[in-house]
């Protein structure tokens, strides 16, 4: 991995020792111009860790990781991916530092599982330089990491929804960047495939990955999750390791539900069990 | 080269500066069709007022037949054979572009208002300028032969200026991709509307020659022709070709396609002028043929079984407007249609069955 260029803005971690190659500073983003979602907000992804964000329904969660994938223009404030603002570094440069999975992606009609996974490698050619060696490698494994080795050849439109997750995953796996940003992974699928999904994400990040993700199950992100960052409109309500961050009364204040958390008995991460509506 | 799992081949040179990803039966699918195509150029140049046999065809190519034949062969048969290979496959190039930037198997330069803008510019030339024109006007070839191409390449450039324009301001929550279609089907609608006005307005001579242009054919299509949409093709096939790995990126959509280290809009735009170029050089050749662009890119996607076979759809569209060609000498004895009304006669029904179908 590069040595930040400027150590000086990128933070570490006083808990943890590491330092966040992808931070926010001061960061405002809205879609209309009277109203903010988000404003002001410092935020460190810690490297090498998986952060899941949670959030009721509206609070800024996939606008925030938008801004991260430079998908949409700060207001105020900037993402800062080793110290640079995301907005003035070049296009391909990001797209070989972050990778991102998005919502409901929408596949082009009659192309196979490789074929997909394939354009991932687009930031790594060129116009002239199509297609190597290495991009066929990285493909390979990608294949092979998401379990679609034996689908590769399958067209895409007639895979089950987990399989096709897991297609769109492997194209993000190719891209083989340091980074990965996913919004809701696991939404729509079934338990089993939710499952698939989320033993990728511990081995992505066994792998060396940093992983950000949008998650809609608190449980799923208390289980898989080293660093939970808690949205509510637009601010953190609170962050950290999720046996530490997650108690009733946050669970309270984020999704205005009364519960109790008790401990998972197969993972020893802390299990919200909800009561009732505020 | 290597060998690579699945039917992909690995060509480089020999310093790596440029290697491309061939896939096998897009390869050889793009192998038949050019052989198909060949094959009817060949039949659509012994067409014609008299049947030549296909061996004299072969030696008028050569130049080893008599002159009469060589001369027919060469000057008159063979300009409107590479006439239509040209004009139907930038159609087909056209079509597959725009359907991958919209991601919308139903848009193509004929709906989004580029081939109608290049028929408004087209008729105006006509209804103003009088006197002989392209096609069945004959002897006196004149100003108009000259202008009716311009003014349709004018109104085809300029119509693609105004949707890609337009398009590109933001309006309300609309994708970019989906303003492009909306904004080129309202543009389509007031270039029609300017056409019909000007047909009524018109000199009735000059309304019935513009109606033949207006369907599409390619009756007396001859050397000059060739030139402007060949170059065209020429240039801008090999860009495309290039552009291929963005363009299959932003088939995925939008935000894909940034993570992926897309310029996007830049892209979009250099694209967009690229396919309504060879349109506008097609239409200019040989009116307004419709359902070609629209037709060429799923039959192409349909025997490549690939995403957005480029080179396929061309040859496709080359394929198309040859078959439509002999078919408008032919399908009425003693009458020629214009190649135009034989792709929407044959085209529309085609494209409801392939629509119907796709549902299952």
């Amino acid at each position: 991995m590069n040595v930040p260029p400027n150590m000086t803005s990128t933070a570490t971690d006083p808990a943890t020792g590491t330092t966040s190659r992808l931070r926010t500073d001061r960061l405002s983003l809205g879609y209309r111009p009277d109203r903010l979602v988000i404003a002001e907000l410092n935020l460190d992804l810690p490297t090498g860790a998986v952060t899941a964000i949670i959030g009721a329904n509206g609070c800024g969660k996939t606008t925030l990781l938008r801004a991260l994938a430079r998908l949409l223009q700060p207001r105020g404030g900037a993402v800062l991916l080793d110290g640079q603002q995301l907005a003035n570094l070049p296009t391909r440069q990001v797209a070989r530092q972050l990778g991102l999975l998005p919502q409901g992606p929408v596949t082009p009609d009659g192309i196979t599982v490789r074929d997909l996974v394939r354009r991932g490698r687009m930031p790594h050619t060129t116009v002239l330089r199509q297609w190597s060696q290495a991009d066929q490698q990285a493909v390979e494994d990608a294949l092979v990491v998401t379990r679609m080795d034996d689908l590769a050849g399958q067209q895409v439109d007639a895979l089950s929804g987990g399989q096709r997750q897991r297609a769109w995953l492997a194209l993000v796996v190719a891209q083989d960047t340091p980074l990965l940003l996913l919004d809701e992974p696991t939404t729509y699928l079934d338990m089993a495939h939710q499952l698939d999904v989320l033993e990728l994400v511990r081995d992505l990040h066994a792998a060396g990955k940093t992983v950000v993700m949008v998650l809609h199950d608190v449980n799923q992100a208390a289980r898989y999750a080293d660093h939970l960052i808690a949205l509510r409109d637009g601010s953190v309500v609170a962050e950290g390791r999720p046996d530490e961050v997650l108690t009733p009364s946050l669970v309270e204040e984020v999704f205005a539900v009364r519960c109790q958390v008790l401990t998972d008995p197969v993972s020893d991460t802390p299990l919200v069990v909800p009561i009732a509506r505020l | 080269m290597s060998g690579l799992p699945g039917a992909e081949l690995l060509v480089s040179t020999p310093s790596g500066r440029l290697s491309v990803l061939i896939n096998r039966r897009a390869a050889l699918v793009a192998s038949a069709l050019l052989l198909v195509v060949a094959a009817l150029a060949v039949l659509s140049t012994a067409f014609g007022t008299r049947w030549l046999p296909i061996d004299q065809v072969l030696s008028g190519l050569l130049g080893t037949a008599d002159r009469a034949v060589t001369l027919t062969v060469r000057e008159f048969r063979l300009p409107r054979t590479v006439v239509a290979v040209l004009v139907g496959s930038a159609l087909g190039l056209a079509g597959a572009l725009t359907q991958a930037l919209t991601r919308n198997p139903l848009a193509s330069p004929d709906v989004l208002g580029v081939v109608s803008g290049a028929s408004a510019g087209a008729v105006a030339v006509l209804i103003t300028a009088g006197g002989a024109t392209v096609g069945y006007g004959g002897a006196a070839a004149g100003l108009s032969e000259v202008g009716v191409p311009i003014g349709a390449l004018a109104g085809a450039l300029l119509s693609a200026a105004l949707v890609l324009g337009l398009a590109s301001r933001p309006a309300g929550a609309l994708p970019a991709t989906q303003r492009v279609v909306l904004i080129g089907i309202i543009l389509n609608a007031v270039f029609l509307g300017l056409v019909q006005w000007a047909l009524t307005i018109g000199d009735v001579d000059q309304a019935a020659k513009a109606a033949v242009w207006l369907t599409g054919s390619l009756h007396g299509r001859g050397w000059e022709h060739v030139t402007a949409v060949g170059l065209a093709l020429a240039v801008l096939l090999p860009l495309a070709l290039l552009l291929r790995r963005p363009l299959d990126a932003v088939a995925l959509g939008e935000d894909i396609a940034i993570t992926l280290g897309v310029r996007v809009p830049r892209l979009r735009l250099v694209l967009f002028t690229l396919a309504f170029a060879l349109a506008g050089m097609a239409v200019a050749a040989a009116g307004a043929i419709g359902f070609v662009a629209l037709l060429a890119p799923p039959l192409a996607r349909r025997i490549t079984r690939s995403g957005a076979p480029l080179l396929t759809a061309a040859l496709m569209g080359a394929a198309l407007l040859l078959t439509a060609d002999v078919l408008a000498r032919h399908l009425v004895p003693g009458a020629e249609l214009p190649a135009g009304a034989v792709t929407a006669l044959v085209g529309a029904p085609a494209l409801l069955v392939m629509l119907l179908r796709s549902r299952s």
